[in-house]
C-alpha cells in the first residue's frame, strides 16, 4: 500500500501541488506516500508529527484548516511498529483532503495535536481509550466512551471479541444511580 | 402520622363517599398537569383513601398510622371496580417517555408517525420528562455507559409504570456480547413486554403495545411480584 517518495506514481492533478509543496518543505522527513482514489496519504515520524500538521494548516497554498478526525489503528503483524495514528485534514477553502499518518511502537508516545487543533483533544482521548496510545502533552486523558472502571483497550486486535468482564452489567453502579 | 413510605397518608373527612374525587385521582390529574409528585406518594394517597372507602362499616373512623401494618404493600387495596375504571382510562392515555437509544428508535418514530399513528390509542404524547410519563420504550441497545442514565430515568417515572423492551439488543444484547453493551435491559430494570426483532417493524411494536395495554387494563406491572429494581439488587441496595 505504501511506497517511498522516490518512486514515480500517478499523482492526481488536484493533489499534485499539495504533494510538491510538502515534499519540498520536508523532503527526507516523509517516510512514505500513497495515493488511493485521488486521496493523498503521507507518513511521517512521530517526532515530525506536530511540525508537519502545523505546516499543512498554516501554509497559505495548503490551508488545511480543519481536522476532520484523528484515529488509531492496530496492525499486530507489523511487529516493530504495530500502532498507527491517522489524522484526516480538510481544506474547506480549497476543497481538498489530506491524510497524515505516523507509526508507533508498543508503548511509544505520540505528541499531541491539541496545540494545532483544539478539537484533537476529543479524538486523542478516544484513541487513547481504544488503543492505549498515550498522547504526550494532552491535558485531560480520561476515558470517554467506556466507564471509568473499564480495564483494557478494546479496539486492540488482541482484546477478546466476546467480553465477560464484570458479569452482565459489567460496571460498578454504586453511587451512579 | 406517617405512612409506610414515610409520607403522610391522605386525610379524608368522615363520611367521605365514592362520589367525591379521591386523593388518588387528584394526584393522578396533578401528574398530567406537569406537577412533580414525589415517588410513592401516589400509593400513599391511594392507601389512605382506600382504608376509608374500601372498608364497609368503618366509615367515620379515620385510620391512624398504627392501623397500617408494617408489611403492608401499598396500592393493592383499591376497590375492584375503581381499579377497572382506572385501568380503562390509563389504557387510552398511556404516555411513553420520549427516549430512544439506537436504530430501534427510528421504527418507534415510524410507529408514532402518520402511517401507523400511535395517537389512535392515546399514546402520541411522548413526554420529554420522565415525571410526566407512564412508562418507557427501551428502543435499542443500551451501552454500559448509558446504563446509569436509563435506571435514573426509569426511577423518575411515577408509579404505576410499564416498560417495553424493543428489539433484540434491549432484550438480550443481540450479537453485541462485547465489552460495552448491557446484556439485556432486564438485568437493570423490570420489563413488562418484550418485542423481538432487529429492529421490529412498526407492526411488531404496535402488537407489543397492545400486549402492554392489556397489562395496563388489568393494572399488572413487571414489578408487582418483586418491587425491586434488578440494578439496585445487584449493588445490594
Amino acid at each position: 500500500m505504501e511506497s517511498s517518495t522516490q518512486t514515480t506514481i500517478e499523482i492526481p492533478e488536484a493533489m499534485e501541488s499539495v504533494f510538491a509543496k510538502v515534499e519540498q518543505r520536508f523532503g527526507e522527513k516523509l517516510l512514505g506516500t500513497s495515493f488511493f482514489r485521488g486521496e493523498l496519504s503521507i507518513t511521517v515520524a512521530p517526532a515530525d508529527w506536530v511540525e508537519v500538521a502545523a505546516y499543512c494548516r498554516d501554509e497559505p497554498s495548503l490551508a488545511f484548516e480543519r481536522l476532520d478526525s484523528l484515529l488509531g489503528n492496530h496492525y499486530p503483524a507489523r511487529k516493530d511498529r504495530p500502532f498507527e495514528v491517522v489524522a484526516h485534514l480538510t481544506s474547506v477553502s480549497r476543497t481538498a483532503r489530506l491524510r497524515l499518518k505516523t507509526q508507533l511502537a508498543e508503548g511509544e508516545k505520540a505528541p499531541t495535536l491539541t496545540g494545532v487543533w483544539a478539537s484533537a483533544g476529543w479524538d486523542e482521548r478516544e484513541t487513547w481509550e481504544m488503543y492505549g496510545i498515550v498522547f504526550e502533552g494532552h491535558s485531560d486523558l480520561r476515558r470517554l466512551l467506556t466507564t471509568e472502571d473499564f480495564e483494557g483497550f478494546p479496539l486492540r486486535k488482541d482484546f477478546p471479541l466476546r467480553g465477560t468482564v464484570g458479569g452482565r452489567i459489567r460496571t460498578d453502579l454504586k453511587g451512579k444511580i | 402520622m406517617m405512612g409506610p413510605n414515610g409520607i403522610q397518608p391522605a386525610v379524608a373527612t368522615p363520611g367521605a363517599g365514592l362520589c367525591e374525587v379521591p386523593p388518588f385521582l387528584a394526584a393522578h390529574s396533578a401528574k398530567a398537569g406537569g406537577t412533580t409528585i414525589p415517588h410513592g406518594s401516589l400509593y400513599a394517597a391511594a392507601t389512605g383513601w382506600a382504608h376509608i372507602a374500601g372498608t364497609p362499616g368503618t366509615a367515620g373512623s379515620l385510620p391512624s398510622a398504627g392501623d397500617i401494618p408494617e408489611d403492608h404493600i401499598p396500592g393493592v387495596a383499591l376497590p375492584a371496580n375503581l381499579e377497572k375504571l382506572l385501568g380503562f382510562g390509563r389504557t387510552f392515555s398511556w404516555w411513553p417517555l420520549l427516549f430512544g437509544l439506537a436504530c430501534c428508535a427510528i421504527e418507534m418514530m415510524a410507529t408514532a408517525g402518520p402511517r401507523y399513528d400511535l395517537s389512535r390509542f392515546g399514546m402520541e404524547a411522548m413526554r420529554a420528562s420522565p415525571r410526566q410519563a407512564d412508562g418507557m420504550i427501551v428502543a435499542g441497545w443500551c451501552s454500559i455507559k448509558m446504563a446509569p442514565r436509563v435506571i435514573r430515568l426509569y426511577e423518575q417515572i411515577p408509579d404505576p409504570k410499564w416498560v417495553l423492551a424493543m428489539g433484540s439488543c434491549a432484550i438480550s444484547g443481540n450479537i453485541w456480547d462485547t465489552y460495552h453493551i448491557v446484556q439485556g435491559i432486564d438485568s437493570l430494570i423490570p420489563v413488562d413486554v418484550y418485542v423481538p426483532g432487529c429492529p421490529p417493524r412498526p407492526e411488531a411494536l404496535w402488537d407489543g403495545l397492545e400486549k402492554l395495554r392489556d397489562r395496563v387494563r388489568v393494572s399488572r406491572h413487571a414489578y408487582d411480584g418483586l418491587r425491586q429494581i434488578p440494578a439496585r439488587v445487584a449493588i445490594g441496595e
